[in-house]
């Protein structure tokens, strides 16, 4: 399997691999901490919309699923801020919106697109130019998380208790949503439109059953999403599947092993 | 002569039912001193949370003055009344929720980290507001390792870390069983003798009203008395 690591397009998977890995475990950390696994689903879905529609226009495919994230993330911010809508209503009705663009703009275009790509990712075809842009994506998400990592944690568990500390709980709501837009589209390319979710819960629902406390919970959500990655990638030239099932089948195996240790530590 | 730590004038809130408007809270008028315990008294639904989310600033009046320390806040932008909550309020609310992953001491700690306070102060604060609350030796512990009680003696920890000028508590003792609820009332008293921290805190139990020792009864969102023990009523 090493002949593999002579190959740039292997090392550049694997450099991505490690990025989205690292942001993604991360940002996991919040995801299963604020239950918001419905709301990545979400905004992935939409992303697909966004992909067609730059597909049609000829525009760059990762910039059309940023701004449509990014635009699913913001009118849930804002319906649920006003109150007509709770979160998750927000995002259900955005997500089949997106998704219905998404289609029927597929069904105008005149060129193939890669649907199967679009769906499952694949980390093996990321080129210099989708690393450069997954780098300075990632590099922001993670940025943003140091900052706000306190006022976030708070709003978090505890709205109420937040507003009532002078922390600004309409901006964090909407932080937390950015942060999944832009780390959903990181993470398109690598495990695709269907599985995104999966790399942002199974890492952090890995670490929170064998860490109680937040520096474990955190640390250990990063390397369970790097051993998805990382592993998944391996699997995936052994035995020659596909990258992003690979990568969700490692981390539901880590998954159920986690749970397992965790239910043995408490029964000891 | 010094400004009332605070003072409410005619405040007003009414709340869109359907095409109806209910009125959470009509024409309250109350004064606060520096230091004082005092309990909204009333059934449910008579506007105790309301007035209390008026007064804490977590919610604006449809009408009426609130001046909190000589200031009008009544004007002030959400800027403003963030900051004016952070450094002079600090809040029990029985929806608090300690962070599950954090320790006694973290969760404390976390009120200032949000201020930005450099990590060591937060926890020697964080510290000494737990030993206040008589929560030392249990700071490394986790919300879920620990009883109702002892839980919500955090959560009186998180609010007074700031060294607020009130601490204001929306029904602290509805989830806690007599005695745990005595003692808690105690520690009110405790920390209002000995840090001068004003309490004001909503109750429907006629057991923890009748101790405390200035009672604001509401009735349908007016306030229909206000005693003093041994002043009778004002």
């Amino acid at each position: 399997m090493t002949e593999f690591l002579a190959f740039p397009f292997f090392q550049r998977a694997l450099l991505a691999g490690f990025v989205v890995a690292v942001v993604c475990g991360a940002l996991s950390f919040f995801v299963v901490l604020r239950r918001l696994a419905f709301v990545g689903s979400g905004v992935s879905h939409a992303a697909f919309g966004g992909v067609a529609l730059a597909a049609l226009v000829g525009a760059p495919p990762g910039l059309g699923a940023l701004l449509a994230a990014l635009a699913v993330a913001f009118a849930t911010a804002k319906a649920s801020g006003d109150g007509d809508l709770t979160e998750d209503t927000a995002v259900g009705v955005f997500t089949v919106a997106g998704m219905a663009v998404g289609v029927v703009a597929i069904s105008f275009l005149e060129t193939n697109v890669d649907l199967f790509g679009l769906m499952f990712g694949n980390i093996l075809t990321v080129d210099p130019r989708d690393l450069l842009a997954l780098v300075a994506a990632s590099t922001l998400v993670v940025l943003l998380l140091v900052l706000y990592f306190r006022p976030l944690l708070l709003a978090s568990i505890d709205e109420d208790g937040a507003f009532a500390a002078g922390v600004n709980v309409a901006r964090m709501r909407l932080l937390v949503l950015v942060l999944l837009a832009l780390t959903v589209v990181v993470a398109l390319k690598v495990v695709g439109i269907l599985l995104v979710s999966a790399l942002l819960v199974l890492p952090g629902a890995v670490a929170r059953a064998l860490f109680a406390r937040w520096p474990g919970f955190l640390l250990g959500s990063v390397a369970a999403a790097l051993v998805m990655v990382l592993g998944g990638l391996l699997l995936s030239v052994s035995l020659d599947v596909p990258s992003g099932a690979a990568i969700i089948l490692t981390g539901t195996l880590l998954f159920l092993a986690a749970v397992g240790v965790g239910r043995l530590r408490r029964n000891a | 002569m010094t400004a009332p730590l605070l003072s409410a004038t005619a405040l007003t809130r009414t709340y869109a039912a359907g095409e109806e408007r209910v009125v959470g809270v009509r024409d309250a008028a109350l004064s606060l001193e520096r230091g004082e315990l005092a309990v909204l008294a009333g059934p449910s639904g008579s506007g105790k949370t309301t007035l209390l989310n008026l007064l804490g600033l977590l919610d604006r009046p449809d009408s009426g003055r609130l001046e909190l320390l000589g200031e009008d806040v009544s004007t002030l932008d959400d800027r403003g009344r963030a900051r004016l909550r952070r450094e002079k309020l600090g809040f029990v609310f029985q929806s608090h929720q300690l962070v599950p992953v954090l320790s006694a001491e973290e969760n404390v700690a976390l009120a200032l980290w949000i201020r930005g306070l450099p990590d060591g102060e937060c926890r020697s604060r964080a510290r000494a507001a737990l030993a206040a609350v008589g929560l030392a030796g249990l700071e490394g512990r986790r919300p879920d390792a620990m009883s109702g009680g002892q839980r919500q003696r955090v959560a009186v920890a998180r609010a007074i870390v700031g060294e607020p000028s009130l601490v204001l508590a929306d029904e602290p003792t509805a989830s806690l069983d007599s005695e745990t609820a005595a003692r808690l009332l105690d520690l009110f008293d405790a920390l209002h003798a000995e840090k001068g921290i004003a309490f004001l805190f909503s109750s429907h139990d006629p057991r923890i009203v009748e101790r405390v020792p200035r009672r604001v009864r509401l009735v349908d969102g007016r306030i229909a008395s206000d005693e003093r023990t041994g002043g009778g009523a004002a």
